[in-house]
Formats: structure tokens, sequence, C-alpha cells
């Protein structure tokens, strides 16, 4: 070719790898760098080697922060697996003015997570919304401390974010279903199985890639919770839903333990990692059979 | 097994299309029969009505004398094989094709025997525990097939079934389908545009053009006495030689048809099987000839008896070679012809060299005949076999 110069490919690269080099691998270096000192955001760090990690063990805290990040994230993923399917399945049909409801269950994912949580935070306090309804139909008695209730907190949270996330995942399904043939579900009909039949025989195994996905994306999500948490509830009561972000946010810029902090963060980040790996098993494993 | 009644049955879509309209039609039990026509005529429309994938939206179809048009598919236990055989591809060839039979609530060992068996029949039984991603196109047809067979159902219907294949493997398939369809002696629609397909496979076939039927015949028949100008051009491969001629009195004789400067004499057997011609004397009509009944003349040949034009192209196709021959006649360019040859392309080529006058005829002669490209040809007609049709609603003029 004319006048190609090893670089020329590098010069392309060059402003997005500058980006992704400041604002990306600079700081998880850094965060590994400072993982093992113990460093404050007022002051430099000695090197301690492996205390944080050690530190964390003993956390009561950090334990407490993991367990409620992985309830949360069994809480929130099989509901976001599941639910926008059979959602996506419902607004699939071609009924006259289905395009509205449609929009209606993809309008909460362009709303910001902090005024969709505000929101959520009124409508579910003990004089909200939610127990006047719930008392109204007579389901319960006396109105619940749906945020306030360390017993219910968490599982608030879990349903807003579920609510929050539906028309996401909503739309992965809605472009997996729109790729799968007619014919399948013609020729399904032609072997006798009715709409039931139909979704496990068909919808189901062919929407296989895209639940693994939105189990995924969903769990990494999940994992990473912060802004629900930290508007619904703050972490409380009694960091009975204080997730794992919640806590290193709360070490790191309100305890200003920055060393300990990005231990933390490490740990999160390997946890991701794990998630991220497994899901390829799972899909490597599919396509291999 | 079912006969299956189209009675005056009607399709229109929501959009006002009348994809099929007043189609009254009966396929015997155990009858083969085969829909064509051109793109977009309504064959699949016509199909997916009797499987009940689509609402019939007049008329009645019966299946083995029961009304069917609110029955779902399900009950109306008919199979179906589709062009892009829609096998589900998370299951086994074996599971594919049992599948029909477990929602039936067979029990398993006869489903396994009745697997089996048509494994058997279609050679795919070293396949039966493979997904269907594992398997070549001619072997996921063959799972198609097989899925319609295991289940015994009282009508098979077939969308293009082969039009996915390779030539060579279309021809094999061609054949092991009508043969087994003639074992099972199940009632059998089947679609197809393949002239081949609709020529050797069935019992008869119907001829559809934008929704209408124009003529359910056995095969030989459609192509030896074609009720209307479409179906003419439409049967046969190449197809019938079509040309617009003047129909002139001859004292003492029969009508003579004017092509260009040559003549041709319409022969009594003609007549005979065409007496409308008569009528028409003074007039044009629509006259055919199949590209095979045509001779090298001689001697003997009469005035009045032959078409001379430049030869244009030469086709050997080593049985038989075609000749394409640049004649003085005028083409049919109606309507029906535009369906017929359903190929705006062609049929634009035909218009414009209808306009100048001339068109190319194709005649098919015994491999040891070769002329060259540029040769003057005067070519024999067999003129007791051509076909005359009305030229304004493109009848058949008996
Ligand atoms: N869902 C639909 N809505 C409106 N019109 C339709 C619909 N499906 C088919 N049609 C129209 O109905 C007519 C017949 O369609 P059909 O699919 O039966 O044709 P076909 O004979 O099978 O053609 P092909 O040989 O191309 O498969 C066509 O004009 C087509 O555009
Ligand atoms: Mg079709």
């Amino acid at each position: 070719m004319i006048g190609r110069r090893w670089y020329t490919p590098w010069l392309f690269l060059l402003p997005s790898l500058v980006l992704l080099g400041v604002f990306y691998w600079w700081p998880v270096l850094n965060t590994g760098i400072l993982s093992m000192t113990d460093a404050h955001t007022l002051r430099g760090g000695e090197f301690v080697g492996l205390e944080n990690f050690r530190r964390m063990v003993d956390d009561a805290f950090f334990w407490n922060a993991l367990e409620n990040s992985l309830l949360f994230t069994v809480g929130v993923v099989p509901a976001l697996v599941v639910l926008p399917l059979l959602l996506a399945v419902l607004v699939n049909t071609k009924l006259p003015g289905i395009a509205f409801f449609r929009t209606v269950f993809f309008s909460p994912v362009i709303a910001s997570m902090v005024v969709v949580a505000l929101i959520w935070s009124w409508m579910l306090r003990t004089d909200g919304l939610v127990n006047y309804v719930l008392q109204r139909l007579q389901i319960i008695n006396e109105p619940l401390g749906w945020l306030s209730d360390p017993s219910l907190a968490l599982i608030s949270v879990i349903v807003v974010t579920v609510w929050k996330g539906l028309g996401y995942y909503m739309v992965i399904y809605l472009a997996g279903l729109q790729n799968i043939p007619d014919d399948l579900y013609e020729a399904a009909s032609v072997d006798g199985a009715g709409p039931i039949r139909r979704f496990w025989t068909v919808t189901v195994p062919m929407m296989r890639p895209s639940m693994v996905l939105v189990g995924t994306l969903s769990a990494i999500n999940a994992i990473k919770v912060f802004t629900e948490v930290f508007v619904l509830t703050g972490g409380g009561p009694f960091r009975s839903s204080e997730t794992l972000v919640l806590y290193i946010y709360e070490r790191g810029f309100e305890g200003l333990e920055m060393g300990y902090a990005s231990a933390m963060s490490l740990s999160l980040f390997v946890l991701v990692l794990l998630f991220s790996l497994a899901s390829q098993w799972i899909t490597r494993r599919r396509a291999a059979l | 097994m079912a006969n299956v009644v189209f009675d005056n049955v009607w399709k229109i879509y929501p959009d006002g299309t009348e994809a099929v309209k007043e189609l009254d039609l009966e396929i015997e039990d155990g009858e083969f029969v085969i829909l064509v026509g051109p793109s977009g005529c309504g064959k699949s429309t016509a199909l997916r009505m009797v499987a009940g994938l689509e609402d019939i939206s007049r008329g009645e179809l019966r299946i083995g004398e029961k009304v069917v048009n609110d029955l779902t598919p399900k009950e109306r236990d008919i199979a179906m094989v589709f062009q892009s055989y829609a096998l589900y591809p998370h299951m086994s060839v074996r599971d594919n094709m049992g599948f029909a039979l477990k929602l039936a609530k067979i029990d398993k060992d006869e489903i396994n025997r009745r697997v089996e068996e048509a494994a058997e029949i279609l050679d795919l039984t070293e396949f039966l525990d493979r997904k269907p991603k594992a398997l070549s196109g001619g072997q996921r047809q063959r799972v198609a097939m097989g899925r319609a067979i295991v289940r015994n159902p009282q009508a098979f219907l077939m969308d293009e079934p082969l039009s996915n294949l390779d030539a060579k493997l279309r021809v094999q398939m061609r054949s092991e389908i009508a043969q087994l369809q003639q074992n099972l002696g199940v009632t059998t629609i089947y679609v197809t545009h393949d002239q081949v397909e609709a020529m050797t496979m069935g019992d008869r076939v119907a001829v559809l053009k934008k929704g209408v039927l124009q003529q359910a015949e056995a095969p030989q028949r459609l192509y030896d006495k074609p009720d209307n100008l479409f179906v003419a051009g439409f049967i046969g491969s190449p197809s019938m030689n079509l040309m617009e001629a003047d129909l002139e009195s001859n004292p003492g004789g029969n009508p003579i048809l004017r092509v260009g400067e040559q003549t041709l004499e319409v022969p009594e057997e003609a007549m005979a099987e065409y007496p409308r011609v008569r009528d028409k004397v003074g007039g044009k009509v629509a006259a055919g000839i199949r590209p095979e009944h045509s001779f090298i003349p001689d001697a003997s040949t009469p005035e009045g008896g032959t078409l001379r034009g430049d030869v244009r192209l030469v086709e050997a196709l080593g049985s038989e070679v075609l000749v394409h021959v640049a004649t003085q006649a005028s083409p049919v360019v109606t309507e029906d012809m535009r369906e017929a040859v359903d190929d705006e392309e062609a049929f634009a080529r035909m218009e414009e060299s209808g306009a100048t006058g001339g068109m190319d005829m194709t005649f098919r002669f015994d491999p040891s005949f070769t002329p060259k490209v540029g040769d003057t040809l005067e070519v024999g007609v067999q003129r007791h076999r051509m076909h005359f049709f009305d030229l304004d609603d493109g009848q058949a003029l008996r």
C-alpha cells in the first residue's frame, strides 16, 4: 500500500487509548497500588503489604456488606431474567395499540435512577402510597416500614431495582424475539402445541443466548449496585441494606481510608470478573452442544 | 386420511390484499395436488389456510367432510413441511420427529417405533441423535419430511420444500417424495413454482394467477390443452411461443395466420380442436407453438407450414438443442403474459421487440442438428398441434 507507515494505525487508536489510559487503566493501577498502603485522603500512605486484605477478613461490616450484595444479586437477577422476557413476549404481539405499552414499560429506563429512587422512597414511607393502597385493599392491616424495617429494607430495594430494570431488559429480549423465525412457531402449532407449549419449545430455547446476556448484565449491575441503595435507605437501617459499594464508599469517602477502600474495590473487581467468566463459560458450553 | 375441499374460499388480508379469490378445488382422498403459479399468486396463502395458519375470510374449507374454518392447526390433524424446514434447533432429530406424537400423548415405545420406522424409510437412522445444525441441507429436508410422516395425518402440506436444495439433490428428493406419497397414500398439497416439480410429481396441477384458480388438471392434459393464455404461457419450459397474428380468410380452405411476410395455414385438426377460431377470421388471435412442435422441413413440407428467421442463439443441452430464431411474428403482450412470464425485465424485452416487429421463438431439436448463429433458418411447424386463444379475454378458442 502507498505511504503506509507502521504507526498509522496507532495514530487512529491514540485518542481512545489516551482516554482509556487516563480515566480507566491509571485508576485501576492506582487502586491496585493504594490497596497495599494505608493511604488516607489527606495524607499519603506507607506500604503495608497485604494488611488491608487481612483486615477485610476480620471486618464484620465487610462480610455484612458482601452478604447483602450477594442477597441483592440473588434477588434481582432471576427476576430480571424472567419478568422482562414475559413482558417482551406480551408486547411483541401485533395487537392494536401495543406500541403504547412498549413505550410505557420502557419509560422507567430513561428516568434518572436518583429521581426514581426518590419517588419510590416517598411511596414506600410508612405513611406513603404503597402502605395506603395495601391497607385499602386489606392486604395488610398495619402500615409496614418498607424502608425502615431491617427485615424489609433490602427487599424493597430489590423490588425498586427490578421495576426500574424491566424495560431495559425487555428491549434486549424484544430484539431477540424478532430473530425467531415465525415458521418455528407455525411448525409448533401444526405439531399441536398451544401458546404455552410454544413458549417453552420455541421461545425459551431460542432466547437462551439473550437470557445469558441479561443474566450477566443484571448480575454485574447488581453486584455493583449503589445509587438505588444510597438514595432509598442509605444502607440502613442498621446496615441491613448496606451493599459492598456502599461500604466501600463509606470507608473511602467518609472514613477517608483510601487504602482499605481500594483493597475492597479490588475484591469487588475480582467478583465481577468471576461473574463474566462464568457467563462466558456457560455461553461457550451451550455453543458446543 | 381425507379429502380437502375448498368451497368458494377467499382470503383478504387486513390491508385489503385479495390473496385468494373464490377458490373452488376438491382434492380427493390420497390425491397429490400441486399448486403452481408466479410469485405472489397466493399459493402459500391457500396452503396456510388449510393448515390453519391463516384465517379464511370467506367460504368454507372442509377436511374429510368436516368444516375446519374455525379449528386450530392442532385440531385439524395435518402435517406441514416448510420451505425453511423449521426444525427445532435445540432438539435432536429423534425429538424433532417425535414432537407432535409426544404432544398427542402417544406412549414412548410407540413414538420410538414410529420415529425409527420413518428414519429407516428416509435413511436417517444414523442421524437420529444429532441436532439439526449438524446435518446437511438434504438431511434436514428429510427430517422435515420425517416429522410429517410419523404423524400419519389427514393431509400433508408442503410449501416449496425443495427450493433450498441444490439441483441434483432436488431431482433425487423429487422422486423420493413422489414415491413416498404414493406408498403412504396420504392426501398431499404441494406448492412449488418449479415447472419440473409441477409436471412430474403430482396427480393433478392447479394453476393460480393473482389468487384465481385458472385450471386444475392432470399435468399432461394441462400441458396439452391449456384453457387460457396464462396457463399456456406459464406451463412448460422453455415456454410456448405465443404470437399475436392476423387471421385471414382463405376461400376454399381453412383460415390463414399472417406472420409478417409468411403465412401459416390452420389445419383441419386444429380447427376441430379450436372451432371458435372461425369466428375470429378477419381479426387477431393469439397463436401458440410449443418449442418441440417443430421439425426440419424437407421437400414434402407444404407451403404455409414453416416460419423463417435468423438464428439468434443455439443452446446445446446435450440431450436436445434449443434454437432461438428471430421471426417476423409479434409477441403477445397482454396482462396474462406479463403474469405468465413473471419477470419484469424479460417482459419489457418482449414489449420492445413487439413494438419493433419480430419476436424470438424457441424451437427444440435433436442435438444432431447444429445451426450456426446468423444462419437463416426455415423451421417446420407442427400446425395441427398449435393453440389458439382470444386476445381480449385470453380464453382458448375451443
Ligand atoms: N400478511 C400479509 N398481509 C398482506 N398481504 C399479504 C400477506 N401475506 C401475503 N400477502 C400478499 O398476498 C399475496 C399472495 O401471497 P403468497 O405468499 O400466498 O404468494 P405465493 O404464491 O406463495 O408467492 P411465492 O411464490 O413468492 O411464495 C401476495 O400479493 C402477498 O403480497
Ligand atoms: Mg409462497
